[in-house]
């Protein structure tokens, strides 16, 4: 589900992020954060830097909920804290209006 | 757009490993009963309307269903008993008044919602547009009653002083809410999603979302929520409307409303600074933003979630009565297994019986001693266990009133319908079985044998005709009556129908047998048919329905002053008194209530009649069945003259079985021989008997087809 590339770090997300999944999608993420949290090499920050953020890539996911939205919202929360900023990315229509409903757009960074 | 947000959704807390069926189950029960005495109430009420306590009644049983249908995920049935409790709520503060229109309305609601049910407990269809149709005139009567609620403020000589709290009458208010719900809130399964598109509708809504405090995320417990909301909504809904929203989703110190001060200014601030039920109000107008805060409900009084927290209160939410504080709720199965555990215990003890017959009761006295004991025993644990299936006839009888309400209006008459022995009680399998056949015997009544009120005055009766369903326990049964006072059987006109349908009749016949003729399938006297009855597809399903749990039906009537109809059932279906009797080397149960007598015939008494054998008993002719032919046995005795003839009577059909012998009078328990083996012709199930041995019960009426039927196929 992890796809690194020379200039950013892509986290693809699939499957159930409602109450009903969250419990087996956590381990995954905190695996993630602590990938996409480790300090960069010199040159390849500055690769970072140049193409924007990490990337998380919302296109897999099938069910999202107010509790799916708080556990992605603290993750990236706590990416931001390690410095990355992550982008949201890709999110089917039906998730973002939920999103927004839900008022996850400003912890998601998203805009309308 | 609510109405695709909460289209039969499922519950969303399948996720815990919980068995949630179970827990679904109860809430199914529950939703069924408070719609029961829901509709119960709305039957009876009188025509000014319900009194204090029944309207709390109503509104309780409505609120009731709505908490539980959100707390297990059912969110499509709070849509409706959402608007029926903010209409129901608003009657109880006299915001709208009681109009007779409404029981109706209600009554729909609650088909409505009883409709959902079905459809969650048991799959069946749910018509959306049903639910969308009582929705919106639910939520018309509510406008409707908020306008003439305005109009009547304004006309007052000091609507100045009155606050209009009415969403028809109030401009565009703009609320900010601070929503911090329980940490467990997502694992209660509320969708605030839902929640927030409820909140969409009242208006224009912002929502965000904040995480107060970031926690480490490899200790993070995902299921938790740490997560706050602040929600803006421009609405002309009062803030009762909102809170009832999250009624039963945030207790009050976990919603804070604020109203943005300058709505205030432009509308309701001057109104509500001279209201007198609002005082605690007006101290949080005059500060720059009003926070009204849970301690401020309690004290205002305002809203449901506050009269809720006073358990002693009479509409209180989840208040229940010393009764039902008393009792437990116990799964049918489960019942169901520990009688048939107790029958084992009494077929074992009757074996133990059996063995100790035979031993010396002088040099085992202390053991006959301890089993007869334990006979006594053994009969009262089972006496107990029975008595658990039992429940109250008044579940049957519950359902007549707002039919004979119904039917009256729609056949022009007017119908009192009196119920007594409410308490008498019934196996539930009974109960279940006897519904349809009640059924019909009320709709016969309703639709011919009572008059219309004017035959009745022009017969010098009551306009308001009577009908009366008893229950009492007589012996070992259980009788129902279903009695009119309309015009009675009409014997001329039976025998005139019975004539042109080909049954055979004479002027001889008693009244009793004339009456049994409208039992015949396809039998009816009725001149037009109606869609409430006429069609002659009743009575004989009615009979044949009653027969099947072992019952009677008698009937008794008089010209000009009514019709009794009488069903007689066994006490329960467990248990059954027979006679054993032996054929061969096989031992059968004849049912005792279909015994007449057994007698040893006389040559001259035996005859053949187109080949085949009859007994003749007291003028008539009883065909001889020998249940040694029908089963295929071997039998010590073939000659009807040396061995028994057990007469048996169904219902006016009667046949004499050939025996070997009659062993003994029983009460047996009656096992399911078609769980066990398979469908046995001609029985009804099996019992194990004090050696150990199992015995068939014998059907009568499945006796008689089989003997039809080999006639038919030897002749």
């Amino acid at each position: 589900m992890l796809k690194k590339t020379a200039k950013a770090k892509r986290v693809c997300l699939d499957g159930d992020w409602s109450m009903s999944g969250v419990a087996e999608r956590f381990s995954f993420l905190a695996k993630q954060l602590n990938t996409l949290a480790e300090p960069q090499p010199s040159e390849e920050l500055q690769s970072c830097e140049a193409s924007g953020l990490p990337e998380i890539d919302l296109s897999g996911i099938n069910a999202l909920d107010a509790c799916g939205c708080q556990l992605l919202a603290l993750f990236i929360s706590n990416l931001r804290r390690c410095g990355k900023t992550p982008r949201i990315t890709n999110i089917p229509d039906t998730f973002r209006s939920k999103i927004h409903l839900l008022g996850f757009d400003r912890e998601f960074n998203l805009s309308y | 757009m609510i109405s695709k947000e909460f289209c039969m959704t499922q519950p969303d807390l399948n996720n815990n490993n919980i068995d949630l069926n179970q827990f679904n189950q109860v809430f199914f029960e529950e939703c069924a009963e408070h719609l029961a005495e829901m509709e119960r109430i709305l039957v009876s009420l009188p025509d000014e309307g319900p009194d204090e306590e029944q309207l709390n009644a109503i509104f309780r049983a409505a609120h009731s269903i709505k908490g539980g249908a959100g707390i297990f995920g059912f969110q499509d049935m709070t849509v409706v008993t959402h608007v029926l409790e903010s209409l129901l709520d608003r009657m109880r503060s006299h915001e709208i008044a009681f109009s007779t229109i409404m029981v109706d309305l209600f009554l729909e609601a609650g088909d409505v919602i009883s409709m959902q049910l079905a459809g969650h407990r048991d799959g069946a269809f749910v018509r959306q547009e049903a639910i969308d149709q009582i929705r919106c005139k639910l939520q018309q009567v509510i406008d409707a009653g908020s306008v003439a609620a305005r109009a009547e403020i304004a006309f007052s000589a000091d609507s100045a002083a009155q606050p209009d709290s009415t969403a028809a009458g109030r401009a565009c208010q703009c609320y900010e809410l601070e929503f911090t719900p329980d940490p467990d809130i997502f694992k209660r399964g509320v969708r605030l999603e839902s929640l927030f598109a409820e909140l969409e509708e009242l208006g224009e809504l912002t929502v965000t979302a904040e995480i107060p405090v970031t926690p480490e995320f490899s200790t993070f417990d995902p299921e938790i929520c740490t997560s706050c909301w602040q929600l803006t909504l421009v609405t002309t809904a009062s803030e009762a409307d909102i809170r009832d929203i999250f009624e039963f989703v945030a207790d009050a110190d976990q919603l804070k409303v604020h109203i943005v001060p300058e709505n205030i200014d432009n509308n309701l601030h001057s109104a509500a600074l001279e209201a007198p039920a609002t005082a605690g109000l007006q101290e949080n107008l005059t500060q720059d933003a009003t926070c009204i805060t849970g301690s401020d409900i309690v004290d205002t009084a305002i809203g449901r979630r506050t009269y809720d927290k006073n358990e002693l209160a009479p509409a209180a939410y989840g208040r229940r009565t010393s009764e039902a504080e008393s009792s437990i709720r116990v799964g049918v199965t489960k019942v169901d297994q520990l009688i048939n555990q107790v029958g084992e215990l009494v077929i074992t003890q009757l074996m133990l019986a059996q063995t100790a017959a035979s031993l010396d009761p002088v040099l085992y006295e202390n053991l006959h001693r301890s089993l007869l004991q334990l006979e006594r025993n053994t009969r009262d644990l089972q006496q107990s266990v029975m008595s658990m299936r039992l429940v109250p006839i008044s579940i049957v009888f519950s359902r007549f009133p707002r039919m004979v309400r119904e039917l009256s209006s729609k056949l022009g008459k007017q119908v009192e319908l009196k119920t007594v022995g409410d308490t008498t009680e019934l196996d539930k399998g009974l109960i279940e079985k006897i519904t349809d056949p009640l059924t019909h015997l009320v709709r016969n009544c309703m639709d011919h044998a009572l008059e219309s009120p004017e035959a009745r005055i022009a017969a010098g009766k009551d306009r308001c005709g009577m009908i009366t369903l008893r229950a009492s326990q007589v012996g070992g049964r259980i009788v129902i009556d279903v009695i009119d006072d309309g015009a009675g059987l009409n014997r001329d006109r039976i025998l005139s129908k019975a004539v042109e349908r080909g049954i055979p009749v004479s002027d001889s016949m008693s009244d009793e047998e004339v009456w049994q003729l409208i039992f015949a399938p396809g039998f009816s006297t009725a001149e037009v048919v109606t869609d409430i009855s006429g069609r002659g597809v009743g009575m004989d399903v009615v009979l044949r329905n009653v027969q099947s749990m072992s019952g009677r039906v008698n009937i008794s009537s008089e010209p000009g002053k009514g019709t009794r109809v009488t069903i007689s059932l066994p006490l329960t279906l467990a248990i059954l008194d027979g006679l054993s009797v032996a054929v061969g080397e096989e031992k059968f149960i004849i049912p005792l209530n279909s015994i007449v007598e057994s007698l040893q015939p006389t040559t001259e008494s035996l005859k053949t009649v187109n080949g085949r054998n009859v007994v003749h008993v007291r003028g008539e002719y009883i065909p001889i069945i020998a249940l040694y032919e029908l089963f295929n046995m071997d039998a010590l005795v073939k000659d009807p003259e040396k061995g028994i003839l057990i007469l048996i009577d169904v219902e006016g059909e009667k046949a004499a079985l050939l025996v070997d012998a009659l062993l003994d009078e029983h009460q047996v328990v009656i096992k399911s021989i078609e769980t066990n083996y398979r469908k046995v012709d001609g029985t009804a199930g099996a019992t194990i008997l004090g050696d150990g041995r199992v015995a068939l019960i014998l059907d009568v009426n499945s006796l008689f087809q089989m003997r039809k039927r080999k006639n038919n196929n030897s002749g």
